[in-house]
């Protein structure tokens, strides 16, 4: 079959380079090859001008520098006969820029020959880091050129088609939408495939640790783990669980923290407001024991006298919050649905203590357990695949 | 305060204090039929902590966002009395909004329509052109923006026509036949911004070039719909009126702001170019950080308030466009109450995150 390429824009890579990734050996995970060109991006992209003025770029490049690859890869060097599967078909989601090199390294590290299909939407960030990859593919690691593809194209599902048939991984970042129209696209039959949906995450604090803890560190920290992606990732806050004993007080002090922070830093879009306003009538007209609390547009908390089973459907974003008091920890049960990522905590024992619910009750939910203010954090476990193991292959010996 | 006697009152006759006082008489009223008839409603009033007794000024009493009603069947009659039920224009794949209206609700919005209507056109019947096609509004059960909008304008229309076929073909035959018949006399033309533009207003250009002309100088035209089609189009509203004239001599053009949600209740643009709030109804620009009302001449988003609606929670509403309030009582067109403009829709900013229901959502 002939593919045909003409409407499909390489940011990385070419025609030919593509045309030819069947044929290229993987690597191991944790090569030399890409660990070395990880270390030189991630100097690259520190050091270059337009980067810079990305707060996402600067993260991701900060998460590949050299001494923190160096650090994970300590954690695999015992994975010896540990190699690619092959190429890995990666289609990027439309809302978080930086999301494209993220899987691509997930791609490369674990020995792989990374395909990425961007978002159509023009993102400064893509540009830039794609920028600074082929000038490094270029100059320093031509080595790796086979390596590395990134691509852009309108509606052509034959693209799509062609790349899915010869993956053997295919990686899909996006809302359910997109996963289940991508699904329907066959793959071959040893070809694996993660579809990293739409889940929501949910925060647990301890009022009275709280009350001891730094308030102004916490609303920093709050902050970044919701309002940043404007409440709107995978990993976003959507429920506080507030446990303990002063849980008035600490609300108080917590919410009131948090609007100083917001009003600062967080520049509300005009919609959002009757956003919120849809979303508690919504919620309101089925479960009519809400309450809801508004200062301002830009924080709207709902109280819940109960966690209902279809409380995450009301979910909104740009700062809409539940809220749930209770005594008793294991009544979050019915929220650590498969749905369900990141559980953040604020509390000494709470780490533990979420571990042990989740054990307890197996539940199909909770793929991480990680303190208040890291939930956008990157890392080489997500969604609960630890990806350098998931996307490489082993091979066995008696 | 009934709606009979409110009806009974000329439109644009009260000062900025009657009126408040006739809407917070109203308009609590309303908030309390609906509480006790419409459970769905009584239930968002009570989530968020609404007291009645706190209500001084009908600007307190909540609104309902306009986009709650493609969300939720909200009705304040028993199912058996809904006789008609209106729906928005949404484009293919979107959900509609539904609007129940009972016998009374219904005929109130037609009446107040004539009543804010004369005062432009003047109260007799006139020989109507509709500038749209006939089968528009052949669904009488469900009706459309378009339908509802054309229907509620044909009862000012003598003798109508539809100026277009089901094909969208202009019918210069019927319509040069109709001319005719009225030379001299008043006409009124009525349709929706964008088909008048696309539909009427370019075939009309053509048709000058091969020498055939209308002559539309007696005409009144009236159009609303909004402008937003028309922004592909690179028309700016002062350019839609000139070039209007020029192609066929019309002079007086009208055009107006409405919503389904609010049949009834239209915003009509006086000769000074300002939309204007009659007595049955009022603007209100809010703030987007916390809702807080505008000053004049501060941009904000609109809120409608209607006296009409008894038979479905919709006499507070805000809306997803955002407009200015001019000026209140002091238009040199001589009408009372607040004149204003819309600039357009709310922008939907792109917000981050890797949800894609959001965005898809306004697709």
């Amino acid at each position: 079959m002939q593919q045909e390429f003409d409407n499909v824009t390489f940011l990385v890579g070419s025609k030919d380079i593509l045309m030819q990734m069947e044929h290229i050996p993987v690597l191991p995970i944790f090569s030399d090859k890409v660990r070395e060109f990880l270390a030189i991006l991630s100097d690259e992209l520190l050091h270059d001008k337009q980067a810079k003025q990305f707060g996402d770029i600067m993260a991701y490049a900060f998460w590949i520098r050299g001494a923190a690859i160096e650090k994970v890869y300590t954690k695999y060097v015992s994975e010896t006969h540990r190699i690619g599967r092959g190429i890995a078909f990666q289609i990027a989601p439309s809302n978080i820029p930086v999301q494209f090199a993220i899987s691509m390294t997930y791609a490369i590290i674990s020995g792989n020959i990374s395909v990425v299909r961007v978002s159509r939407k023009n993102f400064r960030q893509v540009d830039i880091i794609c920028e600074v990859i082929k000038r490094v593919l270029t100059e320093k690691c031509t080595q790796l050129k086979p390596y590395i593809c990134v691509l852009r194209y309108d509606h052509d599902e034959s693209v799509t088609k062609w790349l899915s048939s010869i993956c053997d991984i295919r990686m899909i970042w996006g809302g359910d939408n997109t996963i289940s129209m991508i699904r329907q696209i066959s793959i071959q039959p040893r070809c694996i495939e993660l579809g990293f949906a739409d889940r929501y995450s949910l925060a647990v604090i301890n009022a009275d640790d709280y009350l001891k803890s730094d308030f102004k560190v916490v609303a920093k920290d709050f902050y970044n783990d919701t309002y940043y992606t404007d409440q709107n990732a995978c990993s976003s806050t959507r429920l506080i669980i507030w446990i303990g004993n002063q849980i008035e007080k600490a609300q108080k002090i917590f919410w009131d923290n948090l609007a100083c922070e917001v009003n600062i830093k967080y520049k509300l879009s005009e919609i959002c407001g009757s956003e919120k306003l849809l979303k508690t009538a919504i919620c309101a007209a089925k479960h009519p024991e809400i309450r809801e609390i508004r200062q301002n547009n830009a924080i709207v908390r709902i109280e819940l006298p109960q966690l209902y089973d279809d409380t995450m459907d009301f979910k909104g974003n740009c700062g809409y919050f539940f809220e749930y008091a209770t005594s008793n920890l294991e009544s979050i049960v019915s929220l650590l649905k498969k749905d369900c990522q990141t559980v953040t905590f604020l509390g000494e024992t709470l780490e533990d203590d979420i571990h042990k619910l989740v054990d307890l009750y197996g539940v199909r939910g909770v793929d991480r357990i990680v303190p208040l203010g890291h939930s956008i954090d990157l890392s080489f476990v997500w969604d609960g695949y630890d990806l350098p193991i998931t996307l490489s292959r082993v091979v066995g010996n008696a | 305060m009934t709606f009979e006697e409110i009806l009974a009152i000329s439109p644009y006759s009260l000062e900025k204090n009657e009126k408040y006082r006739l809407l917070t008489s109203r308009l609590t009223e309303l908030t309390r039929l609906h509480r006790q008839n419409c459970p769905e409603y009584a239930r968002i009033l009570t989530s968020i902590g609404y007291n009645s007794d706190e209500i001084l000024d009908y600007k307190q009493i909540p609104f309902l966002p306009v986009r709650l009603f493609k969300e939720l069947s909200l009705r304040s009659v028993p199912k058996e009395d809904v006789v008609k039920t209106m729906t928005s224009s949404g484009t293919t794949g979107q959900a509609v909004s539904h609007i129940y209206l009972d016998k009374y609700t219904s005929s109130n919005q037609q009446k107040t329509m004539v009543k804010i209507v004369s005062e432009f056109i003047g109260s007799s019947r006139v020989p109507m052109i509709i500038l749209d096609c006939p089968s528009v509004v052949k669904n009488r059960i469900m009706f459309s923006a378009r339908g509802a909008g054309i229907l509620g304008f044909s009862i000012f229309g003598s003798n109508k026509i539809y100026a277009l076929d089901d094909s969208m073909k202009l019918n210069v035959e019927k319509i040069s036949e109709f001319l005719e018949k009225y030379r001299g006399q008043k006409i009124l033309l009525f349709g929706f911004t964008f088909m008048v533009w696309q539909h009427f207003y370019k075939e009309l250009l053509r048709l000058k070039q091969d020498g055939i002309t209308f002559d539309l100088s007696e005409g009144i035209l009236i159009h609303g719909g909004g402008w937003k089609k028309l922004v592909n189009e690179a028309v700016s509203q002062g350019e839609f009126y000139s070039k209007l004239n020029e192609v066929c001599g019309i002079r007086k053009i009208h055009d107006y702001y409405g919503m389904v949600e609010q049949t009834g209740c239209i915003y009509m643009q006086c000769e000074c170019g300002h939309l204007h709030a009659s007595i049955f109804s009022d603007v209100i620009t809010r703030r987007p950080i916390d809702f807080s009302e505008c000053e004049v001449g501060e941009k904000g988003i609109i809120q409608v308030v209607s006296t009409i609606p008894e038979s479905y929670p919709g006499h507070s509403l805000l809306t997803e466009d955002e407009g200015i309030i001019l000026g209140e009582d002091d238009c040199a067109c001589g009408r009372k109450g607040k004149y204003f403009k819309v600039v357009g829709r709310i922008e939907n900013a792109e917000i981050r995150g890797c949800s894609d229901t959001y965005a898809a959502k306004f697709n």
